[in-house]
């Protein structure tokens, strides 16, 4: 184990893809202590063979569709309409239709990398700083993970046997409650660096309403899903492919923006998404089964116990790790490793799935931002070409602001069961 | 002649096996619920082209080098050092795909006798589209290798 947890970091400091990362280490483990020639391919294949799990890629298509067919300029313009005249009005745009985007990417990622390509730039122009809009349009990526569709509570739900709908229900009230703490941060740090807002009142209520019309087919996305779900009528999976077939549609015929030429490229983009992502997993599946053989998951909970038995300073300690960890693995990744150990916390504390679910999304999303390392962090910097020091100088506010959200996410679970114990 | 084969492997069909398996899953959907006639294929169908989505899509992600490495501490090194750096970890990349194709033929050569249930296709198909990623894979790796070591020093 030891030389397979050497690897590991070897291969990630020389900047090795982490899907390689993850599976080079698991290939010098077996390659010492030998089992069958067959075990990794079997692994890998094993962890794509599930059904729910097809809802990652339709919700990657399905956001990626609304992205180009013209959905995204009329989300920026209801964002835009509703906050636009707060204090650092661009940045309170960008927290605002990350909550929106969320609803169809499902990804930390693909949502900071748009905010990082469309709003950023325009941030930049209007005097904002490169490390300032480089940070907002991170930290807004970490409102899309918990906002139904969530491709992170997708995975935690098919390894925790977790309902999926309750999981998309589940994170609603989360999202609002990051996209608030946002919004006050934005405010807060506009205001002591003398960011402007767009406009210098409200717009009129009848013009907000015709925006969110002009945006009443991205909007009904999220309704469709909880209806759909709620009903019973469909599977998270084929809501998924109902979704991206809507989205589609809507693109092409409604808002046309999109045209039947870019189909395949489309799919192409969220055919390489979803690669990227699922890979990570197949990979991270391989890993998880060296933990398990060498009982780590057993272990770490013994030692858990030796420090506390007490749920909250369990609670801190565990969020505190993952917190740590989520600064260097990818979010999914750590997920398909940690969750048996945490499965195991779980039944001996008696926490409602759905409540760590959010929590443990929420948690290494937050880690994905934090310097020195992180793939949020990592695609917006590269985006925008900003400094890992100045982007670690300005993110400091945003990571207190969603540091606390964690911290009330974990210690009042109703904010995460209230709605799904309501609704299911 | 093998770029266009890698395109065609890494992006063109992976998307278009994306395309099938929306259109088998929103067929089954309107089957099941409109016609009250599931469709016994769809599941296992679109769970195997699924599996051959990730497998190919990853071969596209690697000829476009979009797969994500945390290459913040490369970057710091001067540039001689990066490069031998690279050279590394493309090696590395190179070894596991190897391992990995190695581990997916013994998958293939295991699994002979087994079958999917409704479709009956065999099983091998799955582990046997993840050798030939990996394959494309470490080929993409060593043409990189070959770049890099070539790549005039600055």
């Amino acid at each position: 184990m030891t030389e397979a947890a050497i690897a590991f970091l070897l291969l990630m400091l020389l900047g090795v893809p982490i899907a390689f990362v993850i599976l080079g280490a698991s290939v010098v483990y077996f390659a010492i202590n030998p089992l069958m020639a067959s075990i990794v391919a079997q692994r890998m294949a094993g962890a794509l063979e599930s059904f729910p799990l097809l809802a990652v890629p339709f919700f990657i298509v399905a956001g990626a569709a609304m992205a180009r067919g013209g959905i995204a300029q009329r989300l920026y313009d209801f964002a835009d309409g509703l906050v636009g005249h707060w204090r650092g009005g661009l940045a309170q745009v960008a927290v605002m239709n990350s909550l929106f985007l969320g609803a169809m990417s499902g990804s930390s990622n693909a949502d900071a990398a748009i905010d990082a390509r469309t709003i950023a730039p325009i941030m930049r122009r209007r005097g904002y700083s490169n490390g300032y809009a480089s940070v907002v349009s991170a930290a807004s990526g970490a409102i899309a993970p918990i906002m139904p569709p969530s491709i992170g509570l997708i995975v935690y739900g098919l390894l925790t046997d977790t309902s999926i709908g309750q999981l998309f229900v589940g994170g609603i009230v989360p999202a609002i409650i990051i996209t608030l703490a946002l919004l006050a941060t934005v405010r807060w740090t506009a205001g002591r660096r003398g960011y402007l807002p767009e406009r210098p009142r409200a717009l009129p209520l009848r013009q907000v309403a015709g925006r969110a019309r002009q945006a009443t087919f991205a909007l009904a996305m999220p309704v469709l899903l909880i209806v759909g779900l709620r009903g019973g009528w469909f599977t998270p999976t084929e809501l998924g492919a109902i979704a991206a077939l809507y989205a589609v549609v809507v693109g092409c015929f409604i808002y046309r923006g999109l045209r039947l030429s870019d189909l395949l490229d489309l799919l192409r983009e969220s055919a390489h998404t979803t690669a990227n992502v699922l890979f990570i997993v197949a990979a991270a599946a391989v890993f998880s089964m060296i933990l398990a053989l060498e009982q780590l998951p057993q272990q770490m909970m013994s030692a858990l116990l030796s420090i506390s038995d007490n749920k909250v300073v369990i609670l801190i300690i565990i969020n505190v790790l993952l917190l740590l960890l989520g600064t260097v693995l990818e979010g999914l990744a750590l997920m398909v490793i940690l969750v048996p150990i945490l499965l195991e916390v779980m039944r001996v504390f008696g926490i409602d799935p759905v409540h760590l679910g959010i929590v443990l999304v929420f948690n290494t999303t937050i880690g994905s931002i934090t310097p020195p390392v992180g793939t949020v962090l990592y695609t917006v910097c590269s985006i925008t070409k900003c400094s890992i020091e100045e982007f670690s100088w300005e993110f400091v506010p945003f990571f207190f602001a969603l540091v606390a959200v964690l911290m009330l996410l974990t210690f009042v679970p109703a904010l995460s069961t209230f709605l799904p114990g309501l609704l299911f | 002649m093998i770029q266009a084969l890698l395109r065609l492997l890494g992006s063109v069909l992976p998307a278009l096996l994306l395309a099938v398996v929306l259109v088998v899953i929103g067929a089954e959907v309107f089957a099941r619920t409109v016609l009250r006639q599931p469709l016994q294929v769809a599941h296992e169908l679109a769970v195997v082209l699924f599996a051959f989505v990730v497998w190919f899509g990853i071969v596209g992600t690697a000829a476009s080098s979009q797969m994500f490495g945390v290459r913040v501490f490369v970057e710091r090194l001067p540039q001689p050092a990066r490069r031998i750096a690279d050279a590394l970890a493309q090696l590395c990349v190179l070894l596991t795909a190897l391992a990995v194709l190695h581990a997916a033929i013994a998958q293939v050569q295991t699994s002979t006798f087994t079958r999917y249930l409704a479709l009956g296709w065999p099983k091998w198909i799955v582990p046997a589209g993840l050798a030939v990623a990996m394959a494309a894979v470490a080929a993409i790796q060593l043409s990189r290798i070959v770049e890099t070591l070539r790549s005039p020093r600055e």
